[in-house]
């Protein structure tokens, strides 16, 4: 809807423009007037739209995708008959159509300029390294993936809760065991030839 | 060598607007063009060449109608105040 709005305050910002250029009227008053609409509300109307329907697609999981990179997860979060931690939450309507935003994106005051800062330094790596070349590192996160993404949902306080959180739940709340680690809640997405548990979630070897 | 009239000033004035004018009317089409890609095209690059290079190239063209309109609201109160001026009863012929 609001791309529709972008693009209709862009068009009409245009014909003013491209009327004004073709026909080369004196600049007269009523002139400067259409030219002043065509120049400042209409554009910056065009632009803050845009932008906010922008930001919006990027929190989607098709535009996730547009990386081929990134086709086995997203493929994966889509299919309704995969175990993986990415699909069961994907069929949940509060993450639907957004789950890869909403597990990976950075929270508190900056959250959301870090994680655009984020996304593109992985522009700036997708398109600058050759991933082809034969035995280039897979994919994998920057950082270790965040504990805070599952305890945002889950709580691991509860009285009646597994033994394991009981155990670890200090070391989880610290970030010493990821959610993720083998033998409690396993790998969120399936893993691509090659790429072991440390690497994929960034973790040292 | 003549030095210009003022009309012909003038005119070499209003030549000049109209040029930037024009030039800021091609930066906003080339920044709106850029957005509208990104709108139907919402893939990584459009879209971040979108909100970062068409933003710079509208605000540019912004800044240059900007400056066209200040100017040209400068030259109308100099000619505004040139005009009272040359009305006013002090200028009017000395005393015989």
């Amino acid at each position: 809807m609001l791309s529709a709005v972008a693009l209709l305050l862009a068009l009409l910002a245009a014909t003013i423009l491209v009327v004004f250029l073709v026909k080369r009227p004196p600049l007269t008053r009523i002139v400067k007037l259409w030219l002043f609409i065509g120049l400042g509300p209409l554009p910056i109307s065009a632009a803050m739209a845009g932008n906010v329907a922008n930001f919006e697609v990027t929190t989607k999981r098709k535009f996730c995708a547009s990386c081929h990179t990134m086709t086995i997860h997203a493929n994966d979060a889509a299919d309704p008959h995969s175990k993986t931690l990415a699909s069961i939450h994907s069929k949940n309507p509060y993450f639907g159509d957004k789950s890869c935003y909403v597990c990976h994106a950075d929270y508190g005051m900056f959250g959301t300029v870090l994680t655009k800062i984020g996304g593109m330094h992985h522009v700036w790596d997708y398109y600058t390294d050759d991933w082809s070349v034969p035995g280039h590192r897979p994919p994998k996160l920057y950082k270790p993936f965040s504990n805070s993404a599952c305890m945002q949902c889950h709580s691991i306080d509860k009285p009646n809760g597994p033994l394991e959180h009981k155990i670890h739940g200090a070391a989880v709340k610290e970030g010493q065991v990821s959610c993720a680690a083998a033998n409690c809640h396993n790998a969120p997405h399936p893993r691509p030839a090659g790429q072991t548990a440390a690497n994929a979630s960034g973790d040292k070897p | 060598m003549t030095t210009p009239s003022l009309s012909e000033k003038n005119a070499t004035i209003t030549a000049k607007i109209e040029r930037r004018v024009r030039w800021a009317c091609v930066f906003a089409l080339v920044a709106l063009a850029l957005i509208a890609f990104s709108l139907v095209v919402p893939r990584p690059l459009p879209v971040i060449v979108a909100m970062s290079v068409a933003q710079g190239i509208g605000t540019l063209s912004l800044l240059i109608f900007m400056q066209v309109v200040v100017r040209d609201v400068w030259l109308a109160m100099g000619s505004r105040i040139s005009a009272a001026r040359s009305s006013s009863p002090g200028q009017s012929s000395p005393p015989q």
